[in-house]
């Protein structure tokens, strides 16, 4: 899913008829901040990092990536001994469905680094999206998606994954462009571990990106 | 042969009582750039209050406060700035209805005039008769 994704993306850039057609693109670095908390609420992280972000449009179709590269460590009052570096991948390729509406697809890929310090998790991203230009080159946006099929590095399923976000894209001078983006997820993480009887182990993440980004 | 002059009719660039009217237009400046900042902020909001894990406590809305922030400020700023234009639709259409008037009124003058050039008077003077040709 997430190749086809990226080559989805990749496609809509690429295209020979783009240029023609005003395909628009904002490309640019993010700095991040972020707090991570897993299975119980002893376990929290917080952090911060840095990354980029890229999003594209081609009339009613749309794309986003972002990556972002996070230190995590041991909040205060945490019962976590060390941190972890945890390096976050999201893709969606949107479609409008209306003036202000969106449905999108994509992916989230969250690995962590040692590999046993925190969870790795992948799944799909199902969702849609509100998007409204508050002003002449401001847009605002609040996303919700359904993260289905989540796999974890540490095994165990999750019935319930729900990613929240809200948006900010504000065309500062020119080309210049400043951006925003708020992430809020939880995925509520089941295991046996030995196969003693199913518990809870539920992750969830909040991150923020603010950047630059420049327009093409 | 000589013909007289005719009173032909000018084109029309446009019609007396009837002017064009601006294809765009500002609105007027609103709160609404800072209430849809409120709203999607505060759908962000009580969407992480009440999906929050209950196990895992409260989350950190460090996160939430820089973004939100972010999008507050803007709608403040936006609704303090002046409004992009926006095209007027019933003006363009208005002005639209008033080309095609015009230029169906220009068809008849075009027509008319070539009437009017049918109905020129028409002058025959007979020639003198040269010198020193006569009956023969």
């Amino acid at each position: 899913v997430s190749r086809a994704a990226v080559g989805v993306a990749l496609l809509v850039l690429a295209s020979p008829a783009a240029p023609a057609q005003r395909v628009t693109a904002i490309v640019g670095p993010q700095f991040a901040l972020a707090s991570y908390r897993e299975v119980a609420s002893g376990l929290r992280y917080q952090g911060s990092g840095f990354g980029g972000a890229l999003s594209a449009r081609y009339r009613r179709l749309s794309a986003e990536a972002s990556i972002v590269r996070l230190t995590l460590d041991p909040a205060n009052g945490s019962a976590a001994t060390s941190g972890f570096t945890a390096t976050d991948v999201n893709a969606w390729v949107a479609y409008d469905v209306a003036t202000y509406a969106s449905v999108e697809a994509g992916f989230i890929r969250r690995t962590a680094d040692p590999e046993f310090d925190a969870q790795s998790v992948g799944a799909v991203r199902v969702g849609a999206r509100s998007f409204y230009e508050i002003g002449p080159g401001a847009t605002v946006l609040f996303r919700a998606n359904y993260l289905a099929a989540p796999k974890f590095s540490g095994g165990g399923h999750a019935g319930f994954s729900i990613d929240l976000g809200l948006g900010l894209d504000v065309r500062l001078a020119g080309r210049l462009h400043g951006t925003a983006g708020y992430t809020f997820q939880r995925i509520n993480r089941k295991t046996n571990p030995g196969g003693t009887g199913e518990i809870d182990a539920p992750m969830q993440a909040t991150v923020a990106r603010v950047g630059l980004a420049v327009g093409f | 042969v000589s013909h007289g002059s005719v009173d032909t009719l000018q084109p029309l660039t446009s019609l007396p009582g009837y002017q064009y009217l601006p294809e765009t237009e500002v609105p007027p400046q609103s709160w609404r750039p800072l209430g849809l900042a409120f709203l999607y902020t505060g759908g962000a909001l009580v969407g992480t209050l009440g999906l929050e894990s209950s196990s895992l406590g409260s989350s950190s809305k460090r996160e939430l406060a820089v973004v939100g922030g972010a999008a507050l400020v803007t709608g403040f700023v936006m609704t303090l700035r002046k409004p992009a234009p926006r095209p007027a639709a019933a003006n363009i259409l208005y002005n639209r209805l008033l080309r095609d008037q015009i230029a169906r009124r220009n068809q008849d003058i075009a027509k008319e005039n070539v009437a009017r050039r049918q109905q020129v008077q028409l002058t025959l003077v007979p020639l003198p008769k040269p010198s020193g040709a006569g009956p023969r």
